[in-house]
């Protein structure tokens, strides 16, 4: 019932705090699942026998569900939770509407379902933090416009005349995510669970990388910057240290992250001037990620016996401390020189974890403890568990962090020695490399291991408190003035921050503006990338082969991209040319080495190496960690799919003759029959011509051998 | 091939031109924030999470 009282209209309302104990409990739940996985793959670099020889298990296809599951599910949860509890508080509202909300809620988790049985059934897009297929890209689409329609309609119903800080850092991951999203899942369906992309080879890997890149930035960053700024404060009960400091911080991140992407592909065939802006934004980057980190620990100043004290905020201070940490360390690593050593190597892993386990995972779990016994109108069952979680989560970050810090230096190190009499390289075997960092991956597993158990402690305690509390605080009437917009009482930035429109379209103008420059090299690259006439489009076979590369997520531990660099080009060939990878439809240039690169491949091993080195590799490599693939030489490749293959690729361009297209079953059969022709003189059974492990080889043979006779004359010379 | 690319490529101003975008972008910021009156617009702002969300109904009636 409203009053009204001298012309204002005292409303009455209640929040949908059960929508964010919903997502609150499914942060927990996939929470660990994401956290298991991480474990289990962390276990499978360590020995290959986890791979347990079954292929929905093996590290190529767990690899991906564990970084989804922990960013999308883990995170994602744990985002709506956050953003919908401060939202309704923030605003005086109750959230837009209860459909939307629960639709949002049981899409997000259908979303994560969908993902967690198509990954492990091999179903990949191919391109790392966007591996889910076209239909649930689709239904992530759908989801996060009803999340953008329930919050922008809680914003406009708002009876808080001022838009709060964290507000805007949400407004700012709605839309940049889904700009992101949408550009970067730009697709032509082949079937129900297989599509291809539009853009393709370096023009792919551009867009990749500004979405990849930019996935860390408003996915992982600026909604948990919202978080803090809105829990910090609530936790210690004072107001943020500098209000001021916020919108520096706030306008500065969002114009400048955006353009940082291309630090993911320094040394490569991308344009060496968007290379150089990729590297000063990063660095740039770090005056508004420190201004952030400072706005957020000097709210604590004050209170450091607190700190020590309080569960929550022991959370929240450590969360804060390594993502400056990671922050500093990001623009590190995308300094060229510095990221010659870095990229490909564990060390990229080290950092990514300082930041979603010492970021992400800590924050939340702060936000769980503060939320939840709030939620429940008492106390959290343990504090003493509480500070077992976080020491065990502590310790287990540490031991990651420089297990993978000190395993990529080494191996950055011995990939690039070089014998200065000889000229040779000191380590040409890369497996020496590898072996060399194993028990480097056996202290990260244990690590996991603490963070993990740290996880299920906090559950524990977590459901205990629950369970002793009494009923959740819902039903509870509020009232509050309705806001009045007849009225125009503000000027300037404070007018500003009362209209949300014009306040999101600067965001976006802010994030587009980078957007635009960063991918320009894509939107040129029919200029700048010269086609060259040798570089021929894949067989069917080769089509087919590669599909199943990309299906057992090859690219999550091989790379396709020789750097410009003296001990790559040693080591694996000529430096990879942006007209090679024209009709890479996703790009494989991948972002790790945990075996070597494949750019040139093609040719240097025979068919048999291939055949057996797939079975088991530690038949032709001793010490190898590569899983063995027995399913490939029982499984028949899909022939059937191929002449739809062709087509769709012709619609992208790519110059298939009618008669290719016409011919693509017989054309791969006739291919198959040829190399299994020459594996038979081996005693390999002329049947296996059917199976996918032949059009594997024909894929792998063929990578890199278009420009090889250029090559080797230029080797002669 | 980069030569090739280079000498075709007539961009490279838009480095400058993001750098001079952004340093506009964060004086202009500096300058505002740091506007007459504005510290207590801020102050109020800042206390927005902890002010009571909204007032409970039995609180409001007992007021």
């Amino acid at each position: 019932m409203n009053q009204q009282t001298e012309g204002r209209v005292l409303e009455e309302f209640s929040y949908d705090d059960k929508i964010v104990r919903q997502f609150l409990y499914a942060t927990l739940g996939w929470g660990a699942v994401a956290l298991l996985l991480g474990v289990c793959i962390a276990f499978q670099l360590a020995s290959w026998k986890f791979n347990l020889g079954l292929e929905w298990v093996t590290f190529g296809r767990l690899r991906p569900l564990h970084t989804n599951a922990a960013i999308f599910a883990f995170c994602g949860n744990a985002i709506f939770a956050g953003v919908y509890y401060s939202t309704q508080r923030l605003c005086k509202a109750r959230l837009y509407n209860d459909t939307l909300s629960r639709f949002h809620f049981w899409g997000w988790q259908l979303i994560i379902l969908a993902a967690a049985i198509s990954l492990p059934l091999g179903y990949s897009h191919g391109k790392e933090y966007a591996e889910l297929e076209w239909p649930i890209d689709l239904a992530i689409t759908i989801v996060w416009v009803v999340f953008g329609i329930n919050f922008f309609g809680t914003l406009w119903k708002r009876r808080e005349r001022h838009i709060y800080v964290a507000l805007w850092f949400y407004i700012a991951t709605i839309i940049t995510v889904a700009i992101l999203h949408l550009v970067n899942s730009v697709e032509i369906p082949v079937s129900f669970m297989k599509s291809y992309p539009v853009w393709a080879g370096a023009q792919d890997a551009l867009i990749q990388w500004w979405y990849g890149h930019n996935a860390v930035a408003f996915f992982l960053t600026t909604p948990f910057l919202g978080l803090m700024y809105y829990f910090v404060p609530k936790a210690i009960n004072r107001p943020v240290y500098s209000y001021r400091l916020s919108i520096i911080h706030f306008w500065s991140l969002v114009f400048i992250y955006i353009w940082a992407g291309p630090h993911h592909l320094l040394y490569t065939s991308l344009p060496d001037w968007a290379q150089t802006l990729g590297m000063v934004f990063s660095i740039i980057l770090w005056a508004p990620s420190w201004g952030g980190m400072i706005n957020g620990l000097m709210t604590l100043k004050g209170a450091w016996d607190r700190v020590r004290k309080e569960p929550v905020l022991k959370f929240f201070a450590t969360s804060i401390t390594f993502y400056g940490m990671a922050t500093f360390e990001g623009p590190l690593m995308a300094i060229k020189s510095v990221n010659a050593l870095a990229h490909y190597t564990d060390w990229v892993v080290g950092h990514v974890h300082s930041g979603t386990i010492g970021w992400n995972v800590m924050i939340i779990s702060g936000i769980l403890y503060y939320l939840i016994p709030k939620m429940f109108n008492t106390k959290l069952y343990s504090d003493k568990l509480a500070n077992f979680h976080f020491w065990s989560t502590t310790v287990g970050l540490v031991l990651y962090i420089l297990s993978m810090l000190s395993a990529g230096i080494t191996q950055g190190l011995m990939w690039r020695a070089i014998d200065t009499k000889t000229g040779q390289l000191v380590y040409p075997n890369f497996v020496e490399t590898v072996t060399k960092i194993v028990p480097m991956y056996w202290v990260r597993a244990f690590g996991g291991v603490f963070i993990l158990a740290g996880f299920v402690v906090m559950i524990y305690n977590l459901y205990k408190t629950i369970k002793l509390a009494k009923k959740p605080n819902d039903g509870e009437v509020f009232t509050a003035y309705a806001l009045d917009r007849s009225k125009d009482l503000s000027k300037g930035h404070r007018k500003l921050e009362g209209l949300t429109a014009l306040f999101t379209v600067l965001t976006v103008i802010a994030v587009l503006i980078g957007s635009a420059i960063e991918i320009m090299p894509s939107i040129l690259a029919s200029k700048w990338i010269e086609k060259d006439p040798r570089v021929k489009p894949y067989t069917s076979l080769e089509i087919a082969g590669r599909d199943i590369y990309i299906r057992e997520g090859c690219y999550v531990c091989h790379s396709q991209m020789i750097r410009t660099m003296a001990h790559e080009e040693i080591r694996y060939g000529k430096a990879s040319q942006a007209s090679e990878f024209i009709y890479d439809r996703p790009f494989q240039w991948g972002s790790r080495r945990i075996g070597p690169d494949l750019q040139r491949l093609g040719g240097k091993y025979s068919d048999l190496w291939h055949y057996r080195h797939m079975y088991d590799p530690r038949e032709v490599t001793a010490g190898s960690i590569m899983p063995v693939y027995p399913w490939l030489f029982k499984k028949k490749t899909d022939l059937g799919v191929l002449t739809k293959k062709l087509s769709v690729m012709k619609a992208l361009g790519v110059p298939y003759s009618v008669e290719e297209i016409k011919n693509a079953k017989a054309d791969a059969l006739a291919q198959a029959e040829a190399i299994t022709k020459r594996l038979e003189k081996d005693g390999v059974d002329p049947k296996m011509k059917n199976k996918q492990i032949i059009a594997l080889i024909a894929y792998l043979q063929r990578l890199g051998v278009d420009l090889q006779e250029e090559l080797e004359t230029e080797e002669d010379e | 091939m980069k030569q090739i690319v280079l000498a075709g490529f007539n961009w490279t101003h838009l480095t400058n031109l993001a750098l001079l975008l952004f340093l506009g972008l964060f004086i202009s910021m500096l300058i505002w924030i740091f506007r007459k009156d504005s510290g207590r617009i801020y102050k109020k702002a800042a206390s927005l999470p902890l002010m009571n969300e909204a007032i409970k109904k039995e609180e409001h009636h007992e007021r």
